[in-house]
């Protein structure tokens, strides 16, 4: 059965490949071919070779009534979250449909990752009963739809490092249980066959560590044990799917001993860009040198999110100003600024990028 | 000069090629216009023919003599050297706008001629066809088998946002927020909003101070009575729906109403629309300026009036209830914990309040 009868099938692609990720659930409802076809890897990659690709970011924002901005709102008010789109292209903004059944919002302090064309929230914190969730929701951009996942494993743990190798595994390390131990435990999931797995532990506990994939590997930066309490390290480590071992820990990974929140990984020669005092430093082999200035006064960043050539980076210049957002081309280091629809300002706990 | 075998040259020095389509019909063609297809030029560099009607070049069977024509078209018009990628792509929009069938066919053609820019742009059409379509009716007009079984066709979860048409609301709504809210500096709306709201006011007032003894209470809305407007509005859209979910729900998808289109713009409007079910305002409120306060015309601005009287009387019994939690609460149906974060979200305490 040919994609499009009357047109050959490389020419069907053609076509499929030119919808817009928008279109992606209609795609795959219309028949079983084109279904089949959708879900294809090779649909993804080719998509992306041809340029068709769109990049999008995805946060976990708090929701913003603009009537209720002012007043006794502001005060009896905890953040309620849900996930926002954000594509860079386009600047165009839009909202996820909250998982079937959900009721408060997503869980504080969740972390999010993009393998393929899912998005995979893990964890947080229950909006209502405050404790620690292991559960994992997937959103597939394909079928629009979310499907739950399996639970992580062990003791339930929160902030923790989290990262994806944008494709087919999500790494989870560190963070803290119920009696705010730090762990040095990691675990990793596959996406497709929603299974975890146990990793070998990290040498050192890492609470409210920052996770991030480069250079084929996972690097579990900073973070803190459980009788250093804040004291964050400057140290990192990288967990190597090939080998199944972790390195050696790098000692001096950070400039500073600070909270390694925006921690992104960087381009070409580049290991790490982070934000601080309203710098974008970047770590090339040991050296930190300062790469661009953040425009609009914003000191500390509270979310940095990175696609290909290019850093989101968002805050405000002061606690209870209104939010800013700036993109950083890294190659020519100049800024655009991202204008924030009233609906979409608030707070930025997490975000990842995707591009499908 | 035998005139079979050499190109015949016209006086101008204009050269021809010779091409046959499928049904062995011959035409000729200018030369720049035919060697604008890579398939064409081909087979004149490497083969010498198409010089004269003997010799002319077997097109593929794909290629048919109407849509010849429209190849030709596109060619002869992007052939020439001078024009701007303005001029081209205003060209390429009229041009693609055909029946599906026939923009196959052209696909289809192109593509055996290797003519890449002009598949890029009859595919990226067809994307776009396919988009906008529900799968029903892409099936129907590409001819595509009804094969997935009811789960694997999944309601696509649409966001509200991505309707372009409530996307151009927001953008219209933005823009009259923003006009709304200089005018709310002068003087004379100020007084009309407050008259309308003074009364429903002072009816609670009275039931709530002559009812019960929840003094502070009393106390308390008065106090809130400068802000009422938005709380208040809240109220009686919450209470006149029934459902107190609606304001909330305003940013998840799923909705497929008319009325619910219409809320994502501003909570302000939506509000008007809910509390004044007047069937006839709808279709024009979306671009209609006379639905703005101040150009509303006394009779409508009376009855809006009594409208507004008489749900606040609908609701006076069970306002104290109503007016306790919304002057406590935002959501009135969690039940709140006593919070404070530290770290990246806002600290914020809160009275604990439970919802029957």
């Amino acid at each position: 059965m040919a994609l499009i009868p009357g047109l050959p099938d490389d020419i069907a692609r053609e076509c499929l490949i030119r919808v817009p990720y928008a279109g992606f659930s209609t795609v795959a409802s219309t028949c079983k071919g084109w279904k089949a076809e959708i879900e294809l890897p090779q649909f993804r990659s080719h998509r992306k070779s041809a340029g068709h690709s769109q990049v999008i970011l995805v946060m976990a924002q708090t929701v913003l009534d603009p009537a209720r901005s002012i007043g006794f709102a502001k005060l009896c008010h905890v953040p309620v979250y849900r996930l926002t789109t954000f594509e860079p292209v386009s600047g165009s903004w839009s909202e996820l449909p909250p998982p079937p059944g959900f009721c408060g919002g997503f869980p504080m302090f969740c972390q999010l990752a993009a393998a393929g064309s899912d998005l995979v929230v893990v964890g947080g914190l229950d909006p209502v009963s405050w404790e620690a969730s292991s559960s994992v929701y997937i959103y597939s951009f394909i079928t629009a739809a979310w499907r739950h996942g399996a639970d992580m494993p062990g003791r339930p743990r929160s902030f923790f490092g989290c990262a994806s190798d944008g494709d087919r595994v999500v790494l989870v390390a560190g963070g803290h249980d119920n009696e705010k131990n730090a762990l040095r435990s990691a675990v990793a999931y596959h996406v497709e066959r929603d299974e975890w797995a146990a990793l070998p532990d990290m040498s050192r506990e890492r609470d409210e560590c920052k996770g991030i994939f480069h250079g084929s590997k996972f690097h579990v930066i900073g973070g803190y044990g459980t009788a250093m309490q804040g004291k964050f390290e400057k140290s990192s480590e990288a967990f190597d799917t090939a080998t199944w071992q972790w390195g050696p820990v790098r000692e001096d990974a950070l400039m500073a001993s600070t909270c390694p929140r925006t921690c992104v990984d960087g381009d070409v020669d580049d290991h790490l860009y982070m934000c601080r005092d309203g710098d974008v430093l970047a770590l090339r082999g040991s050296t930190w040198r300062v790469k661009a200035k953040i425009p609009g006064g914003v000191a500390n960043p509270s979310h940095v999110t990175k696609w290909q050539g290019k850093l989101l980076v968002i805050g405000s210049a002061r606690a209870g100003e209104p939010l800013k957002a700036y993109v950083l081309e890294t190659r020519t280091c100049t800024w655009t600024n991202v204008e924030l629809p009233e609906k979409f300002s608030g707070h930025v706990q997490v975000g990842c990028s995707m591009e499908i | 000069m035998s005139e079979g075998a050499m190109a015949v040259v016209k006086p101008e020095m204009k050269s021809y090629i010779w091409l046959q389509t499928a049904d062995g019909s011959i035409q000729q063609v200018e030369e720049e216009v035919a060697m604008f297809c890579p398939m064409i030029c081909r087979e004149v560099l490497q083969t010498g023919m198409g010089s004269s009607k003997n010799y002319a070049i077997v097109l593929p069977q794909r290629v048919n003599p109407p849509i010849l024509g429209l190849i030709l078209d596109y060619c002869r018009f992007h052939q020439v050297p001078g024009r701007s990628n303005k001029e081209r792509k205003t060209f390429d929009e009229r041009f693609i706008r055909m029946d599906t069938k026939k923009l196959c066919e052209l696909t289809s053609a192109a593509d055996s001629l290797q003519l890449k820019p002009l598949v890029d742009l009859t595919s990226r059409a067809l994307a776009r066809i396919i988009e906008g379509k529900t799968p029903e009716e892409i099936r129907e007009t590409f001819h595509l088998p009804d094969d997935l079984t009811e789960e694997e066709k999944l309601e696509p979860l649409r966001n509200i946002t991505d309707d372009p048409r409530i996307r151009l609301l927001n953008r219209l709504y933005a823009r009259k927020r923003k006009e709304l809210k200089e005018r709310e500096k002068l003087k004379s709306v100020e007084v009309e909003e407050e008259r309308v709201d003074e009364r429903s006011v002072d009816d609670l007032l009275t039931y709530i101070n002559s009812g019960d003894d929840k003094g502070v209470r009393a106390n308390k809305s008065k106090k809130k009575n400068r802000r009422r407007k938005d709380p208040l509005k809240d109220a009686l859209s919450n209470k006149a729906n029934g459902d107190h979910e609606d304001l909330e729900a305003v940013p998840t998808a799923c909705s497929h109403s008319e009325a619910k289109d219409l809320e994502v713009a501003t909570p302000h409007k939506a509000l008007k629309l809910q509390d004044f079910p007047l069937g006839t305002f709808s279709p024009k409120l979306e671009f209609d300026d006379s639905y703005m306060d101040d150009d509303l015309d006394p009779a409508m601005r009376e009855e809006l009036d009594r409208e507004v009287e008489d749900f606040a009387r609908r609701l006076n019994p069970d306002w104290p209830e109503r007016i306790q939690e919304i002057l406590c609460l935002d959501r009135p149906e969690r039940k709140l914990l006593p919070v404070h974060i530290n770290g990246t979200s806002s600290s914020c305490a809160c009275i604990s309040l439970d919802r029957r």
